[in-house]
């Protein structure tokens, strides 16, 4: 042992906590070491000094007048949590049964379908979940409800190349299904593509709707093709336009497109389709305009061969008649 | 432990408010001096005299009778008054620090006291410098002394208290009174 060993002794020695071995070890050495003999004098000094100190001490009035705001608090606290502490405990005690998991995993399982099922469910329902009530129906008024504009939650869906079924919020709810040859029908994908914002429903619609004869949707497709802001919808409508027989007002749309639409390629679509009735007059002359001065070059071109073609199927019966 | 006080912590574990009340009056004095000792300031030992009691009462249930019951309270005021001065040395670095409003510590508690002689007057010198000596030792050696010098517990139970173990508390004590020798080596030794 070295001297800082036998200093520690002391320490020990002086705290009662040494073995009467070590004791008489300590005292040996310390006999012929004056390092730890002085070392010794300046311990048993230091413990002089913590002895003559008084550790401070608590006001017994203060600590009777604490305790009892003390237990005052912890029993408010106690009636405050009581409820939630019982119930808690039982739940856990309840949920950590190891035979039961698989009922609660069941449980979980259907309260998470039946949370879904009615909190999340869309509002529009799915049309086949719901009662059916056809436009043959006496009591449906569409028109009344499409003049009145007030319907909401329109959605559809084609069932079949031929069969559409259509659903909307008015002051009650209405599921239609049919063709669209169907009037009612017609009249609310017309009003769809009229009103919705949605740009690719009024797309689908226009899909939908085809090619129906009916003056109803060339008008709205007429209408669309004018003043509906969407290029995509203003081009699906011009394909589908190009479809139906010449007509003045259809004529008058195409050039009115020609002359101002700013998207080319409905200007492109006007282009061709004015070329198959470019024996008009008014026609010839704003496909000259669209020549010379459209700031698309290909526009332009397209519009010279429309005009030149014209020009030789004109020459060519000009030279017929002369070789008769 | 005797008899009675197995019953009240007994009581006590179920919620009994009464009972932790007759447990707590054994025991506030003690608890109460000690945190004293250990935070230097009446304000701060009251502030930990309700938390440690508020969390005895919430933890008592834990309590499985392996330790003596006033080893488990002592260690929960040990953890208090270590964790409550970090949290204060925190609080202080970023609180501006005002000449006059210096907080109480163990050197200034017994400052007021009026002295009858010169004898009393070099008694009280002589405190002051021993507190001010053991104010600076680091906490948990300081918590070491304190607890062997003031509160008469072997370094046994110590080490059981602070949870650790005895060659630590040795250790501990020993720099801690090294540390204390040569401070207080200029005026008394």
């Amino acid at each position: 042992m070295n001297c800082e060993q036998y200093q520690e002794l002391i320490y020990l020695e002086k705290y009662g906590e040494i073995s009467e071995r070590a004791q008489r070890a300590a005292a040996k050495h310390i006999e012929t070491c004056p390092v730890c003999a002085e070392a010794k004098v300046r311990i048993e000094k230091v413990f002089e000094c913590l002895e003559s100190v008084e550790m401070p001490q608590a006001d017994p009035e203060w600590l009777k007048g604490a305790r009892n705001e003390l237990i005052a608090h912890l029993e408010a606290t106690r009636k405050r949590n009581f409820v939630i502490s019982v119930d808690w405990n039982a739940l856990r005690r309840f949920f950590s049964i190891p035979a039961l998991r698989p009922v609660y995993a069941a449980m979980v399982l259907i309260g998470g379908i039946l949370i879904g099922r009615f909190a999340f469910a869309p509002q529009n329902g799915f049309i086949q979940q719901m009662p059916y009530q056809t436009s043959a129906s006496p009591q449906l008024d569409i028109r009344g409800f499409l003049q009145d504009g007030n319907l909401h939650n329109i959605a559809f869906q084609q069932l079949s190349d031929q069969e559409v079924a259509v659903s909307f919020d008015a002051y009650q709810k209405v599921q239609l299904q049919g063709t669209p040859q169907n009037q009612d029908i017609q009249e609310i994908l017309a009003y769809i593509m009229l009103t919705n914002p949605n740009d690719g429903m009024r797309i689908r619609t226009m899909k939908t709707l085809g090619n129906q004869p009916d003056s109803l949707v060339k008008h709205v497709m007429i209408y669309s093709l004018l003043h509906d802001e969407n290029p995509g919808v203003r081009l699906k409508a011009i394909h589908m336009l190009k479809n139906y027989p010449p007509s003045a007002n259809l004529r008058d749309a195409l050039l009115k497109v020609l002359m101002t639409d700013d998207n080319p390629a409905v200007r492109i679509e006007a282009v061709e389709a004015l070329s198959k009735i470019i024996q008009e007059k008014r026609v010839r002359e704003v496909l000259r305009i669209a020549a010379a001065k459209d700031s698309n070059e290909y526009i332009q071109l397209l519009a010279k061969n429309a005009l030149a073609a014209e020009k030789s199927t004109i020459g060519t019966a000009i030279e017929d008649l002369k070789n008769r | 432990m005797t008899e009675r006080e197995i019953a009240l912590i007994k009581s006590a574990q179920q919620g009994d408010t009464k009972a932790f009340g007759e447990l707590a009056a054994a025991y506030d004095q003690k608890v109460m001096n000690l945190a004293l000792s250990l935070v230097g300031s009446v304000d701060d030992a009251r502030d930990i005299y309700q938390e440690v009691f508020t969390k005895v009462f919430k933890s008592l249930k834990n309590y499985q009778f392996k330790s003596a019951f006033y080893t488990w309270l002592y260690r929960i005021v040990v953890n208090t008054c270590l964790t409550y001065r970090k949290s204060r040395s925190r609080r202080q670095e970023m609180t501006p620090v005002s000449v006059e409003g210096n907080p109480e510590t163990l050197a200034t508690i017994a400052e007021d006291k009026a002295y009858e002689s010169d004898a009393d007057l070099m008694r009280s010198e002589r405190e002051y410098q021993v507190r001010c000596a053991i104010d600076t030792l680091p906490p948990r050696q300081k918590a070491v002394v304190i607890l062997r010098h003031y509160h008469d517990k072997k370094i046994r139970e110590i080490a059981e208290i602070m949870e650790l173990n005895e060659g630590t508390v040795k250790g501990y004590l020993f720099r801690a009174l090294n540390t204390l020798k040569s401070r207080l080596e200029p005026y008394y030794l």
